[in-house]
């Protein structure tokens, strides 16, 4: 995790580094573009150093929880993404959850009817979903949710109704991958010999296809889910854009445009932390569905604890 | 109250099955028109060649066949005084697992490889059971060890264990419920032969003490010696030869019999395997109007290839055969 952090703030500075355009210009007013009042600038910001001093000048104060100050707001970047953060998170949060309810039964279905109208159905509703950009269904959720049945909220999340627009908006970002995968992993799975043996021990055909068929087919599932956590963080943006919500993605939209590096970076290594973490909370979850996984990992540690014990048992 | 075999009726009667796969590109008819008895407590024997549908009789008793493609055309299965064929899906599920259970083919793949071992077998203990988890993981820990395998590998997963260990766990699941019957398909196929002989012991012995009656699936005429009372020949899904085990080992009257037993073995010989026929069994999916062991019969006459060979009833009941040739042998005691 530390070394991936470490490339991704790498990244970014050889980014900035290679993008044209001064982040001086976008904080002096234009009438105020003199040469000396730029170079005070970029002294003032530190710029003058050379990459690799800014970037392990930079790293220092991270370890320490000091993500910088915005150029342009004078506010610390990391007071700043603590208080924006939540809103992402919970978007990302329910629209997740969404997604895995909505294209799980969906993908279910269209498995255990496959090649029927009820499989071209699911398979063409989850393809329907995919084709559509974010941000016109979020448009259109807006219009017939917000404006024509008045039932929810268009803008701010005030109260918890105010979430639901958004997170659905970013919830078909994976609706159509969950739905296909599990639509081919059951089918891979309701062939399977267990599955007949549950039939035949008189299980109901609910608990043979939910409690045994899809817990195995979980697996590829989850895959999918965790990847497309990162897309799901990418469609908050248009989400607190069209919706107005103060979150991280909008902030980092503005620091993007103002030049505002700390608010990049910041914002970044923060998102890439937070997904790393996901990724770990992923193999977790893999080994808790699936015993074959955690059993390979108890092997691999006892087996690692017993070459231990064999050296120093060699030693002493 | 439990519904018993009235006097006269066999306990298992199935009458004229038929079940045929529907696919993409053909119809398999993989069981055409089976007859088959058995009485309480006693032990059947199904041997034919891979592909003569077997698997598919037995699945059809539990109703159980993969649908689609399967689909049973006709028929009627007595179990009971019970029509199961009939039966709405509720009470079929309640058969299954309690009354007649099964021990699949292949036991690398009857379990599921992500619940422990134990609680699959609990599971069909409290589907038939209104008993607590407790009561019924104590039961499977019981059944465990019947089979025997360590009580204490309860909470073990399937990929922990061998796979005759496994075959051992999937019938002991088969048995938790004391089945009246028991279908047995190919329990040693899978495995090795000194574990084959240990298992099927333990079979006999259960079926002992559970008084079960068994259909017993199998391509090796050793077991058949050592398991069962009766054998049925199975051949492009018809049965072609039916008798007690005496009757196929040392009168059998279809030349496709003969085939199978190449030809001398006799019921003392346990370990003959199938020798080859020459041929090949007609494409499921075309078969023909006659005799469908014509084509790789040596008696081969005009009459087996122009017209369908009735059941022929041989002098020592119940033998019956399915072959013009045991009418002219018999003298035609239809
Ligand atoms: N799911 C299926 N779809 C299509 N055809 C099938 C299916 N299952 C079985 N069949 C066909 O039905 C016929 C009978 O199959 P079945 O499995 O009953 O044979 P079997 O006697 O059990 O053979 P084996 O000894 O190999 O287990 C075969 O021709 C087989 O190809
Ligand atoms: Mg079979």
């Amino acid at each position: 995790m530390i070394p991936t952090l470490l490339c991704v703030v790498l990244l970014i500075f050889v980014l900035f580094e290679i993008t044209p355009g001064d982040p001086a210009l976008t904080i002096l007013p234009s009438d105020s573009w003199t040469e000396e009042n730029i170079a005070r600038v970029h002294k003032e910001l530190g710029l003058d150093d050379p990459i690799l001093v800014r970037y392990v000048r930079y790293l220092g104060n991270a370890v320490q929880g000091d993500l910088g100050t915005s150029y342009l707001t004078k506010t610390s970047v990391t007071n700043e993404i603590a208080q924006k953060f939540p809103y992402t998170m919970k978007i990302t949060f329910i629209s997740v959850i969404m997604a895995i309810v909505a294209g799980i039964p969906f993908g279910v279905i269209a498995a255990k009817h496959q090649y029927t109208l009820t499989d071209n159905i699911s398979v063409f509703i989850s393809l329907l979903f995919v084709s559509m950009p974010n941000f016109w269904f979020a448009l259109l959720l807006a219009r017939f949710f917000g404006v024509q049945l008045g039932w929810l909220p268009t803008t701010g999340v005030e109260t918890w109704t105010g979430y639901i627009l958004p997170s659905a908006t970013v919830a078909i970002t994976s609706l159509a991958a969950i739905t296909r995968q599990t639509r081919s992993s059951m089918l891979e799975q309701i062939r399977q010999d267990y599955v007949v043996t549950a039939r035949a021990k008189g299980q109901i055909e609910g608990k043979v296809i939910y409690g045994h068929a899809l817990k195995n087919a979980l697996i590829p599932i989850i895959t999918v889910v965790g990847t497309n956590i990162a897309n799901h963080l990418g469609g908050t943006l248009v989400a607190e854009t069209i919706f107005s919500i103060p979150g991280l993605a909008k902030y980092m939209i503005t620091g993007l445009n103002g030049r505002d590096y700390p608010v990049v970076l910041g914002s970044v290594l923060f998102i890439s932390a937070v997904f790393c973490i996901v990724m770990m909370v992923v193999d977790i979850i893999y080994a808790v569905v699936d015993p074959r996984i955690r059993i390979q990992m108890m092997k691999k540690n006892n087996s690692g604890r017993k070459t231990k014990a064999r050296k120093e048992a060699a030693a002493a | 109250m439990e519904k018993t075999a009235q006097a006269g009726e066999a306990f298992l009667d199935i009458k004229d099955l038929v079940v045929e796969y529907h696919t993409d590109d053909a119809v398999i008819h993989a069981v055409n028109g089976v007859n088959l008895k058995l009485a309480k407590g006693e032990t059947l024997g199904l041997v034919g060649e891979t592909g003569a549908g077997k698997t598919s009789i037995a699945r059809s008793i539990l109703r159980i066949l993969p649908d689609p493609p399967a689909k049973i055309m006709k028929g009627e299965i007595w179990f009971n005084g019970e029509n199961i064929l009939k039966l709405p899906e509720k009470k079929v599920r309640s058969i299954r697992g309690d009354k007649i259970s099964m021990i699949f083919q292949d036991p690398m793949t009857a379990l599921n490889p992500i619940e422990t071992v134990g609680s699959q077998i609990s599971e069909a203990i409290r589907l038939h059971n209104s008993i607590s988890r407790a009561d019924a993981n104590k039961q499977a820990v019981q059944m465990l060890e019947t089979v025997g395998i360590p009580g204490k590998r309860f909470t073990n997963y399937p990929l922990e264990f061998s796979g005759g260990m496994k075959q051992r766990v999937v019938i002991a699941m088969a048995l938790a419920c004391k089945p009246e019957l028991l279908l047995a398909d190919e329990p040693t196929t899978a495995l090795d032969v000194t574990i084959q002989a240990q298992v099927l012991e333990m079979m006999r012995d259960l079926q002992k003490d559970f008084g079960a009656s068994v259909i017993l699936i199998t391509h090796d005429l050793g077991i058949v010696a050592e398991m069962c009372e009766k054998v049925a020949i199975i051949y492009a899904g018809e049965v072609v030869e039916y008798g007690t085990a005496e009757d196929i080992f040392d009168h059998r009257a279809h030349p496709y019999t003969e085939g199978l037993f190449g030809s001398i073995p006799t019921i003392h010989t346990k370990t003959k395997r199938l020798n080859p026929i020459r041929g090949m069994m007609p494409d499921p999916a075309n078969l023909p109007s006659c005799c469908r062991f014509a084509g790789r019969c040596p008696y081969t006459t005009d009459e087996c290839t122009s017209s369908y060979p009735e059941m022929v009833e041989c002098k020592s009941q119940p033998h019956t055969v399915r072959c013009v040739r045991a009418r002219v042998k018999e003298g035609g005691s239809q």
